[in-house]
Formats: structure tokens, sequence, C-alpha cells
């Protein structure tokens, strides 16, 4: 990216006329290596490591046949692995979603200062991701440090065991994400409930609406698609967990130390040297990827914005 | 983005903004007022108690944190603060301090290069006609959505060839690969420039880098301003690809840091802790990783709801 003119000169109207790669190819280049390095190549990658055997730890390529999808399948921790995450998916995509809708709702009920004030609550633990929330969590659910600590008591958990273990974790993780997740959901809803016409509320409510009615029958189907955009998003994203169990089993040692599917890949290859098996455990986890991105693009049309460039 | 209905709504006093009843946005009785207000100050609660708890945290002692007869929200010390911050600092012979510095440029240079790279990028395929486009656009997506766990381990393998495990651009390079961004700011240049304007320039004889620099990038800041908001709260939380990149602690970045700080003392039973790693030195370490972002989520809102909301926001 070197041609670097001063101003434009808008009289003179130079044109060069040599050897003219058309420009977008040298916009496009740098984007394009990333992309054959970081994505499209290890993705294809992956999918050689699925049907290859390692030998002095240099990969040949087409030798293992089905060996290591075999292998993979018949481990005793990556089907219950994918179990675990399906307990979660069942735990927090509804709670998830009924939660940010009904407070969106809420909020938008009586759309004032101090809804903005709550928006903007909800919205900040949206800054506490990764080990941090895991750490914050450890904390929350320990019941002798907890802030809820009376809570805890109250209901006759006295051992941060009793709280965090295998059987919890789908809800401990939900309880989790919707912490640091929600807040944003909730305010891509409350936005996109501004959209409603105030002469339709008002319309509505003198026609002698609810606000029941007027949540389910108005509010609801605008937001709808991001409703939709919301839940792929969530359940592409959840089924991808990694730090949540990998700390919370090495801090607490209550939690399995395989209980996701990227635990389980992760183990292989670094902790086993199977990289053929893990790579089984990356082509698993695209080919979800690429289902939701169908979901995706069924959901929010993509490609109709594509018309409005000529 | 709709403009804010709130800023139309007529002048009232604070108490009447939150229990009056507003005429144009009635609807609900004083039973339902009241039950609205219970549920969103409980969600409140939810939300705001574990991050009060953790700003408290650095001014106890942890051996009164632990104690049943004082409350959890229990304020000690400033004082203790630095107390905290000198143990954090001697951790390691002052491993914080270089968590820290690691963090800031592993995650300032992928904020640069993802919008260096992606923005030019969602311009040309909005503006420019040329052969392959489609092409471009269909791998954006499908790599768009490919999930970047499932890309660990394949990295992992490419960066040994390469000879840079342990080398910060093992991070520092995927990360920083955008595609989301070139979708953001090809849906963004597809709508918002104006066409008469480019090919009035280039009749002008300009050349399309000098269209770029002095329309499109202008004309770009907001989705510039997102991008490289959404890079930096990836990249500075970024924790599964440096945790298989990066094996020195002198290499860590900030959530690396944090989870060896968590696990400096994990398993000892508390009567036996040697490091004077505990409860409020861990905390103070948990805000210097959250406290960044949180200002940023504070002052850049609309960025970040917009961000999350692009993919679904098609006009």
């Amino acid at each position: 990216m070197a041609v670097q003119t001063p101003a434009i000169s808008s009289t003179t109207g130079v044109r060069r006329r040599q050897f003219r790669v058309n420009p977008a190819y040298i916009f496009l280049l740098p984007y394009s290596v990333a992309m054959l390095m970081f994505s499209l190549g290890p993705a294809i990658y992956s999918l050689l490591l699925t049907f290859a055997t390692f030998k002095a730890s240099k990969p040949q390529f087409f030798q293992a046949g089905f060996k290591n999808i075999e292998t993979a399948f018949k481990d005793p921790y990556l089907l219950p692995a994918f179990g675990n995450v399906l307990r979660y998916l069942v735990v927090s995509v509804p709670f998830g979603l009924v939660f940010v809708v009904l407070l969106a709702l809420l909020l938008h009920a009586r759309p004032n200062r101090f809804s903005l004030a709550m928006r903007t609550i909800y919205f900040l633990p949206g800054a506490v991701t990764g080990p941090a929330l895991v750490m914050l969590f450890i904390f929350t659910f320990n019941p002798d440090l907890s802030v809820f600590r009376p809570i805890l008591y109250g209901v006759g958990l006295t051992d941060i065991k009793q709280v965090i273990n295998n059987d919890t974790a789908p809800v401990i993780f939900t309880i989790m994400g919707f912490f640091g997740g929600a807040g944003g959901w909730i305010a891509v809803f409350y936005g996109a409930l501004q959209g409603v016409s105030e002469e339709l509320i008002e319309a509505a409510v003198m026609d002698g609406c609810n606000p029941i009615q007027l949540a389910w029958l108005i509010k609801r189907p605008l937001i709808g698609r991001y409703i939709a955009f919301m839940l792929i998003n969530v359940l592409a994203g959840n089924v991808q967990l990694f730090a949540e169990p990998q700390l919370m089993s090495s801090v607490t040692a209550s939690i399995s130390s395989l209980w996701s599917p990227n635990l389980v890949g992760y183990n292989w290859a670094f902790g086993l040297g199977n990289f053929g098996a893990s790579a089984v455990v990356s082509v698993l986890m695209m080919v979800i990827g690429i289902v939701c991105a169908y979901a995706v693009i069924r959901a929010t049309n993509f490609y109709s914005t594509d018309s409005s460039a000529t | 983005m709709q403009t804010s209905k709130s800023q139309q709504l007529p002048k009232v006093g604070p108490f009447r903004y939150i229990f009056g009843h507003n005429p144009r946005w009635n609807g609900l009785s004083g039973v339902e007022s009241v039950l609205r207000l219970f549920i969103l100050l409980l969600f409140a609660a939810f939300f705001v108690m574990p991050l009060v708890w953790l700003l408290i945290a650095p001014t106890r002692l942890w051996r009164d944190m632990y104690d049943l007869t004082k409350s959890p929200l229990e304020i000690g010390s400033f004082a203790n603060y630095i107390v905290a911050w000198n143990n954090i600092a001697e951790f390691g012979k002052g491993l914080m301090v270089t968590w820290t510095v690691n963090s800031i440029w592993y995650t300032l240079t992928c904020v640069f290069l993802s919008v260096a790279v992606s923005i030019p990028t969602g311009y040309v395929l909005a503006t420019m006609k040329f052969k392959g486009r489609k092409l471009v656009m269909w791998l954006t997506l499908i790599t768009m959505i490919l999930p970047g766990s499932a890309m660990v381990l394949p990295l992992f393998l490419e960066m040994n060839l390469l000879r840079l495990i342990n080398n910060p651009w093992s991070v520092i390079l995927p990360s920083a690969f955008a595609p989301f961004g070139v979708y953001l700011s090809y849906v963004y240049y597809s709508v918002s420039i104006p066409r008469d304007l480019l090919a009035a320039g280039k009749v002008d004889g300009c050349s399309e880098w000098q269209l770029f620099w002095h329309v499109g990038l202008p004309l770009g800041r907001t989705i510039i301003a997102t991008l490289a908001f959404l890079t930096f709260n990836g990249a500075w939380n970024n924790y599964f690809l440096p945790f298989v990149m990066l094996n020195h602690k002198e290499t860590y970045n900030l959530p690396l840091g944090i989870a060896s700080l968590m696990n400096a003392t994990a398993g000892s039973p508390t009567f036996l802790r040697e490091l004077p790693i505990n409860e409020p030195e861990k905390a103070l370490g948990g805000l210097f990783m959250i406290i960044p972002v949180m200002v940023i989520f504070l002052f850049a809102q609309k960025y970040v709801v917009q961000g999350l909301a692009a993919g679904a926001v098609k006009e």
C-alpha cells in the first residue's frame, strides 16, 4: 500500500496506465493471506488430520482411515462430554431467552432514565469474562465467602462442593453465562423495541390492550429476528465451553477435567499426544458451527445486503 | 439503531420517573408497576452484588472473609489494597506487571492489525467490482462462523512448524483475523457510501487508494470504533489460544496470569498457605483484568450494542 499522493488534486486528472492490476486485489491481499493462514488453512488441516496417523511426530496423511474417528467415539469421555454440554444447553438457552426478553420488555414498559440506568447495570458485568468470571464465581458460589451467603446458607448449602459439582455444573455455567452475557442482549432487544412507534402503543392502550397483550402482540414480533439471532449465537458459543470448566476443575477440583468436548480434545492433543483424535473434536465443532451459520443465513438474510452493492 | 425515545419524554421529577404514571406509556396498573420494579431491582442486585464484593475484597484480610460472624460486604481498610498489591507485585518477581504490559501490547497490536486489514477489505467488497468478489464474501461468511476453539489445535501445529510457540505473535496474528469486522464494514459501506461521490472522485483522477483514504475511512469512523472495541474485548480476554501457545510465565497475558494466580494456592488447605496470594490478592488481580474493559463498556455502550446486533441487522 504505497501510493501516497498528497491531497486530492481534483483538476489535473493524471491517469497512470501502466500494468494495472485491479486495485481491489491489492486491498484484499493481506486479508486473503490472513484468511488462509489463520482460518481456512487450519480448518482444512484439521480435516486432513482426522484421517492421518503420526510417525515420529510427522503426520502421515490418509493413513488412518476412520481409525481416529473410531477412537474418538469409543472414548469413554467424549460422548459424556457432549451429554454435559447438551444438558447445559437445555438449561441455559431457555433460561437466558426467557429472562433476557422479560427484562427487556419490563425495561421498555416504561422507557425512562431509571430504565436506562438499569440497562447499564445489567450491561456492565459483560466486562467480566474468562478467568476473571470464573474467579468471581468461585468466590460467589463459596458459601463462606459469597456475597449471597445468607441465601446459600438459608437453603442449606454450606460447602463449595455442594454448590459446584458435576451435577450442578449446567446450572452453575448458566448463571455465570447469564451474569456475563445477558446485559448485552437486553440492550440489543431494548434498542430494537425503541423502533415501536409511540402512536401504535398509545392506540393499543386506548383500545384496551393490557401490558401483557401489548408485550406479546405488538412488541414481541418486532424483536423476533433478534431473538433468533441470539439463540443461534448462544447455541454456537455454549457448545465451545472451555475456560469455565477447565478453570473450575483445576481450581476447585469439583468438576471433571474432561467436562466439555473441547476439554476432551485438548487432553487428547496435549495430554495424550493423539492429534488425530483431537482433530475429530475440532471437526465436530466446525460442523456444529457451519450448521449454525446456515441457521444465521436463514434467520437474518445475510445476502439481502448484496443487491445494494453493484 | 433508532434514536432514544427517552429524549422526547416530558420532563418530570425523579420520583415520578421511577414510580410515576407517565400518561404516554400507561397500561401498567399500580400493582404491576411495583412488581415490575421488584423484578428489575432483584436482577440489578444479582448483577451488581458480586462486583461490589469484588471491589471490597482487597480491603479485607482473608481470614476475616471466612469469618461467618462478619458481613460478606464488610469494608476493611483501604490500606489493605496496598498490601494486596505488594503481595501480587512480589508474586514471581513482578510477573503481574509483566502480564499487564503483555496484555496491553498484545491487545493494542491486535486491534490495530484487525482494523487495518478488515476495514479496507469491507470497503473494497462494498464498492468495487472484480472477479472473485462473491467467493471472498462466501469465505468470509464461512470463516466468520468457524468456531475459534476448533482452530486451536491446527493453529498450534502450524505455529509449531513456524517455530512460533511461546512467541506472542502466535496469539496476536490469529486473533487479529477478523472476518466479522469485514462483514460489518461491508454492510456499513454498502449502505452508507455515496456512490456519486466515488464516481466523481474517479472522474477527477483519484486513485482507489485515495478514495478510500479520503472518503471511505472518514465515513467509517463508527464502524472502526465498533470493530476496535470488539477486537479489544476478544483479545484482552483471550484465554484458550494463549493457554495452548504460551507456556512461559513471562509471555502470559492477564487471563493466563489470573488463572495461574488462582492456581497458586489451589488445593492447599487454608492453614497451610505459604504464598501470600489469598482471596484479596486474587480479587485485585481480577480487577486488573476487568476494570479497563468496564471503563470502555461505560463509554462505548452504543458501539458494543451495535456490534452485538450487527449480525441481525440488514437494512
